[in-house]
């Protein structure tokens, strides 16, 4: 369905406009990520400040190209929605608590999406800190990446690289759910 | 927040277009005139659950449901958000349990619910071949394309519950072009939202009865036990085909 629709308007009306994207919409829990802090018995923790790093330019936090086309961050900021990202598995799980010690933090150090005829790629890194009653206890970088057949036509591929690029968030924040590192320290005293 | 069920959907405007040329106009047009005489058919493999196949649950439970429509493996939120109703309106009128909702019950069930669209390569090379023609034709020669669906439910009934697994696969065909013709033993749709809505409900209610026959599916309080003389009365009946459905015209 969609694939033909694509197929005829592009090839049939043979041109290409700047065009943008409605934002996209509020990240969806999943039931890895809530095994996950079940099974880690992850404590509640609230989600602090998330953040695009210093000195990077800042439409890299405001919008994601893909060819001709651009998606603005929702509520426009990426980084923010890292945050709601994790904020939504931890509320699914029943463990966000704003008024916990615990608090989660981010800032985002590299965001990368690249749209090929033959094939796409996108990249999206973080470094988080948990701090518990404001003393760090995990500070970290984490980075997904992830690549995938493209398509000729933009109809088609530009969609489909930001539905990758949604995508790495909830790969990043399971990343994060499932360190070790950052659930022996969300756990200890 | 407990779901509420409301009508499914009926937008597919994704995409917001802005600076389009005088042109590109003149060619979505004729394109567009081709458009409006689509048909929608569907596989009838799946069908609608019968009302005595069933399982009926003696005590049902309440769960969290979480569901995400995927492109290609990929998160597609707009149209997670666009079919999510009716997502959520299958699962309660399945009658497994006592509230559907998105809040985490504490140590509570968990439905995950995932609809993938999966496209081949071979079926893209068709369909953009064919897509070329109809656009050069202005609609006159005939395009087919199949979307197929992969479903994937996953149910933990606790925290320390086994995943339970079920999936399904369903076929949409969509034609296009004034000189198409109707596929044979595929029934056909009304339109884009009733192909769309006819297949959530299809592709999740036969595998959703399948895992409730699952011993690990209720607990061992709430055992599930199949009725085939009692079915149960749904809000929305799953087995009751739309009233615009017709067999395809061969």
């Amino acid at each position: 369905m969609k694939p033909l629709v694509a197929a005829v308007a592009a090839l049939a009306c043979c041109s290409v406009a700047a065009c943008a994207m409605a934002p996209l919409t509020a990240p969806a829990p999943s039931l890895d990520s809530i095994q996950t802090i079940r099974a880690a018995a992850l404590p509640p923790m609230s989600v602090g400040a998330f953040t695009p790093a210093p000195g990077r330019p800042a439409d890299m936090d405001q919008v994601v190209m893909a060819r001709a086309m651009t998606e603005a961050a929702p509520e426009g900021s990426f980084a923010r929605y890292l945050g709601d990202s994790l904020g939504a598995q931890l509320k699914s799980a029943g463990k966000l608590d704003p008024a916990s010690m615990l608090v989660v933090s981010g800032v985002i150090t590299d965001t990368h999406l690249v749209t090929q005829q033959a094939t796409s790629e996108g990249r999206l890194a973080a470094r988080f800190t948990l701090s518990r009653a404001g003393k760090v206890v995990y500070d970290a970088t984490l980075s997904v990446s992830d690549a995938w057949d493209s398509n000729y036509l933009g109809d088609v591929a530009i969609p489909d690289a930001f539905n990758h690029y949604q995508g790495l968030f909830a790969k990043l924040v399971q990343a994060l759910l499932s360190d070790p590192a950052f659930q022996a320290a969300a756990k200890s005293p | 927040m407990t779901y509420k069920t409301r009508s499914a959907i009926g937008r597919r405007g994704f995409v917001r277009r802005s600076g389009l040329t005088m042109a590109l106009a003149l060619c979505v047009a004729a394109v567009a005139g081709a458009a409006a005489a689509a048909d929608f058919y569907l596989d009838p493999d799946l069908g609608d659950l019968k009302p005595e196949d069933r399982v009926v649950i003696a005590h049902p439970q309440p769960v969290q449901l979480l569901f995400q429509f995927e492109t290609k493996g990929a998160p597609n939120a707009r149209a997670t958000k666009a079919v999510k109703d009716k997502v959520v309106e299958t699962v309660k009128a399945s009658g497994l349990f006592s509230d559907v909702s998105d809040q985490p019950q504490a140590d509570g069930a968990i439905l995950s619910i995932t609809i993938d669209d999966a496209v081949n390569a071979d079926d893209m090379k068709s369909a953009e071949r064919q897509g070329f023609m109809t656009g050069l034709t202005f609609g006159m020669a005939a395009s087919t394309a199949v979307d197929h669906y992969n479903c994937v439910i996953d149910f933990v009934a606790g925290p320390a519950a086994p995943k339970l697994t079920r999936t399904s696969h369903h076929d949409l065909t969509f034609q296009m072009g004034l000189s198409k013709t109707p596929p044979t033993g595929l029934v056909k749709m009304a339109n884009a939202t009733d192909a769309v809505n006819t297949m959530v409900r299809q592709v999740i209610a036969t595998p959703l009865n399948d895992l409730a026959k699952d011993p690990g599916f209720a607990s061992a309080d709430a055992p599930a036990a199949a009725s085939p003389a009692t079915p149960p009365t749904p809000a929305v009946d799953p087995a009751t085909p739309p009233p615009n459905a017709a067999p395809a015209q061969s």
